[in-house]
């Protein structure tokens, strides 16, 4: 097929956003988090349109609460997410699915992200469908990805409801030909008044009722509905219902195994479409259900059953798939042997082989980039906390930064955006209780704006006892380099609010500016900060190499950075590979020495510190 | 119905194995092909494992190769070339890689030992179909850019005649995507004729 102006390469992200441009959206608000970030970077690239507002928000909530605003007015308006966003959007959503959304629709776009590829967790955010009773749709391919999106815009504008449009991470970041619609001319006007009583009370109660007799009807919908493609087979020996990417997985793994299946592909999820289900299984003796995390459509069927002719539901529910992880057709197959539909599930592999081999691999964890700055911070908490004979806890936060974890536990723990600071509020009260440790809270810049600043307010309110280090590589470089409040933007209508200026605004009893290049100084900064009472603050000025890549080069000019094997004391320090542990450094075993790895080294010299010999010249230092 | 081919391109986050999968499946397209590519990417600029599934097909597939399925496991990495015969080799693969050697952190610490590039090649070959290791450091030195190692890999890919592409298209989708800032065009060229004089 031709890659040509109608069929394009897209990724299930630029799918979606392509979908939303079809759908004629006005407006897209959106907090960056892998792997939903590129539905919003695809969409801003169109946003020289005048017809069309794009944003990096502060926050998930703030994002949905924008597009309700313009939604209202009747904007058509998309709030792309990740699945732990969706967690801090909720307290707006469950109530913005009673009160209603506007003649403009509004559609929410989460990701997931089983096996947490790039998160914390592997949540299931289908379930908040359930706990919003909002409908719900998982597109199973690219071109749907595209396809489902002015559908989704549809439903939201006769039902006055967002919509959930659900994505999981092999879906997003996958790639395949979709083949383009139109673009259509500008399809929305501008309300001259809010829709009337935009508040659930005094009766919230009947605004329940109300929207659960809308889920009644869309379900009626959902049963005719053309997104739910049957393949039928004459005497199939399975009945399976897949739903999101699981259907190119139950595709593979049928014509692996020759297996005489038909395939349900469910897209409308949520609410349950019964009646069609119950139809689809009426000449099945039983049925396999396969979809990414939990099992939620297999225990809405278990839910329906008794009403169905008897027939055996496969499933996660028992045990033939696993409940946590991520589906692959592999996975799938040994489903399929398990209820006796095939032999056993050949994988055409030498196990003992493949388990020898095992053996001698390694792991290859996650780290810091060559040059980040982050790095020298948290080499600074370390030898800090050797200073206070490792009485000192690091609550830490969501970022490139958390890889502080894996980087001599210099950081203890990390949880969701903005915990760090939020536990220190505990951490920090315990001195009472006669607590031996200090409290080191760390979060990144864009952190520090999404969810830090109630906890900050708190900390210095109650007279928390806790270091707050705010790591400010301008950028929120985990994502790709989303701007956030904190940085100067091209853009005109944006106002700079600087870190400083609102931990100023708070006030707290030291706030100091480091540069997170002079490691020399970061030490003794967080040494002295530590030992003093209350709640200091230090901001750590740093520089994201990959960005500053992007955005500048590499510091081609500065001298590379060479060893002096007349002062390297050899195998009997190593401190520069076992203990600072930049990847552009590694070990020569023939010669014993260090060497540095030219083609990764950006020669920013922050080894040159770390070596307590002197024996690393060159770079920046 | 066209040969399908199943590709898994194994390496290290900044090796550019993304965009290796983006000029191959480019050039399916020319040739008539609906590819799929199967990817990660986040952490995969951190320094981690990354594997890209090019599926080069009617567009009809998932974005995963199932295990022991790949045609071929292209690596830039030898340790994360052998991971992904771990993970997904099988008795029909070949595995071409470059023995480009990347320590892990326990690796340098002393804390885990990077096994040896004749352990590594005769894993591979007990899991996989062969095993062949390119030596690609003195022809990117003369290049002068080892940040073509993924063009130069290409190259072989093509030298060595064991895929439906060729080397026109390749050469197409390099020059549309990659720019002039790195000599990739001049890598996969002299990775094509590094093989041809190899097998001569």
């Amino acid at each position: 097929m031709d890659e040509s102006k109608d069929n394009m390469m897209l990724s299930g992200n630029e799918a979606i956003a392509r979908g939303a441009l079809e759908a004629g959206i006005g407006f897209c608000a959106s907090y960056p988090g892998t792997p939903s970030t590129e539905i919003t970077s695809t969409l801003m690239k169109s946003s020289a349109d005048e017809n069309l507002y794009v944003e990096w928000s502060i926050n998930e909530k703030v994002a949905l609460e924008a597009c309700a605003g313009v939604s209202w007015m009747g904007v058509p308006a998309i709030c792309p997410m990740k699945s732990l966003g969706l967690n801090v959007a909720a307290d707006f959503l469950l109530n913005l699915n009673l009160s209603g959304t506007g003649e403009g629709g509004l559609v929410v776009v989460v990701c997931d992200d089983p096996r947490g590829h790039s998160s914390s967790n592997e949540q299931d955010s289908r379930f908040y469908s359930k706990a919003s009773y909002l409908p719900l749709l998982e597109p199973t391919g690219f071109q749907q990805a595209k396809d489902v999106i002015p559908f989704a815009f549809e439903l939201s504008r006769k039902y006055e409801i967002p919509v959930l449009v659900r994505s999981t991470t092999r879906l997003s970041h996958s790639r395949g030909i979709v083949r383009l619609g139109e673009l259509p001319d500008i399809s929305w006007e501008l309300s001259d008044e809010l829709p009337s009583s935009l508040y659930n009370v005094p009766k919230p109660h009947l605004r329940h009722r109300d929207l659960l007799n809308k889920l009644e009807r869309i379900s009626d919908d959902f049963t005719k509905s053309k997104w739910n493609i049957i393949e039928d087979v004459r005497d199939a020996d399975v009945s399976i219902i897949a739903s999101g990417i699981c259907r190119s997985y139950a595709k593979e793994a049928i014509r692996i195994s020759e297996t005489d299946a038909s395939l349900l592909s469910l897209v409308t999820t949520h609410p349950l479409p019964a009646s069609f289900i119950r139809e689809y299984l009426l000449d099945s003796n039983q049925a396999l259900v396969i979809e990414e995390v939990d099992p939620f459509i297999e225990d809405a069927i278990l839910r329906h059953s008794k009403s169905m002719k008897k027939v055996d539901i496969h499933g996660k529910r028992n045990g033939v798939l696993p409940l946590y992880g991520e589906m692959d057709a592999d996975k799938i197959l040994l489903s399929m042997s398990k209820i006796g539909l095939i032999e056993r599930a050949s994988d055409k592999r030498d196990q003992k082989a493949v388990k020898k081999a095992l053996n001698a691999l390694i792991p290859r964890p996650l780290t810091f980039c060559p040059g980040c700055t982050h790095r020298n911070v948290f080499w600074a908490i370390r030898q800090v906390r050797k200073r206070f004979s490792g009485k000192l806890v690091v609550a830490g936060d969501i970022g490139c930064y958390s890889l502080g974890v894996f980087y001599g536990d210099s950081m203890n723990t990390m949880q969701a955006m903005g915990s760090g600071i939020g536990t220190a509020n505990g951490l920090g009260q315990l001195h009472r209780f006669g607590i031996d440790s200090k409290v080191i809270a760390v979060a990144g810049d864009s952190t520090f704006f999404h969810a830090c600043i109630p906890a900050l307010i708190n900390a210095r309110h109650k007279g928390a006892d806790a270091t707050f280090l705010i790591l400010d590589n301008s950028s929120t470089a985990m994502t790709g380099f989303q701007p956030h409040p904190g940085i100067l933007t091209r853009d005109e209508d944006h106002r700079r609010v600087t870190i400083a200026s609102v931990v100023n605004g708070i006030g707290v009893d030291l706030l100091e500016i480091v540069d997170s290049n002079d490691i020399s100084l970061l030490i003794d900064s967080i040494h002295n900060a530590v030992q003093k009472p209350g709640i200091k603050v230090l901001i750590t000025k740093g520089v994201c190499r990959l960005e500053e890549g992007r955005t500048q080069g590499i510091y081609d000019d500065l001298p590379k950075v060479r060893i002096n094997k007349k002062k390297c004391r050899g195998d009997s320090c190593r401190l520069c590979v076992s203990g600072f542990g930049c990847v552009a450094l590694a070990w020569d075993d023939e010669k014993g020495y260090p060497k540095i790895l030219d083609d990764l080294c950006i020669r920013c010299g922050a080894c040159v510190f770390v070596c307590p010999h002197d024996a690393i010249e060159g770079g920046l230092q | 119905m066209r040969d399908f081919f199943d590709l898994l391109i194994a390496g290290v986050g900044g090796q550019g194995n993304l965009v290796c999968g983006e000029v191959i499946s480019h050039a399916a397209i020319q040739q008539g092909y609906s590819p799929v590519i199967g990817q990660i990417f986040g952490a995969s600029r951190r320094g981690g494992t990354v594997f890209t599934h090019v599926r080069i097909a009617d567009g009809n597939v998932g974005p995963l190769i199932p295990k022991g399925r790949p045609d071929l496991i292209l690596g830039l990495e030898a340790l994360e070339t052998l991971r992904a015969c771990v993970e997904y080799g099988g008795e029909q693969t070949r595995v071409v890689f470059s023995q480009t050697r990347l320590d892990t952190l326990a690796s340098l610490t002393g804390g885990a030992k990077y096994p040896s590039m004749s352990d590594i090649i005769q894993l591979m070959s007990s899991i996989c179909k062969d095993a062949v290791a390119v030596d690609a450091e003195k022809s990117l030195e003369e290049i002068g850019s080892v940040r073509t190692l993924n063009s130069y890999m290409i190259g072989v890919m093509i030298g060595l005649e064991i895929t439906p592409l060729n080397r026109d298209t390749i050469e197409k989708s390099i020059d549309c995507l990659l720019g002039s800032r790195y000599p990739n065009l001049e890598a996969f060229q002299r990775g094509i004729s590094d093989t041809i004089k190899e097998k001569t």
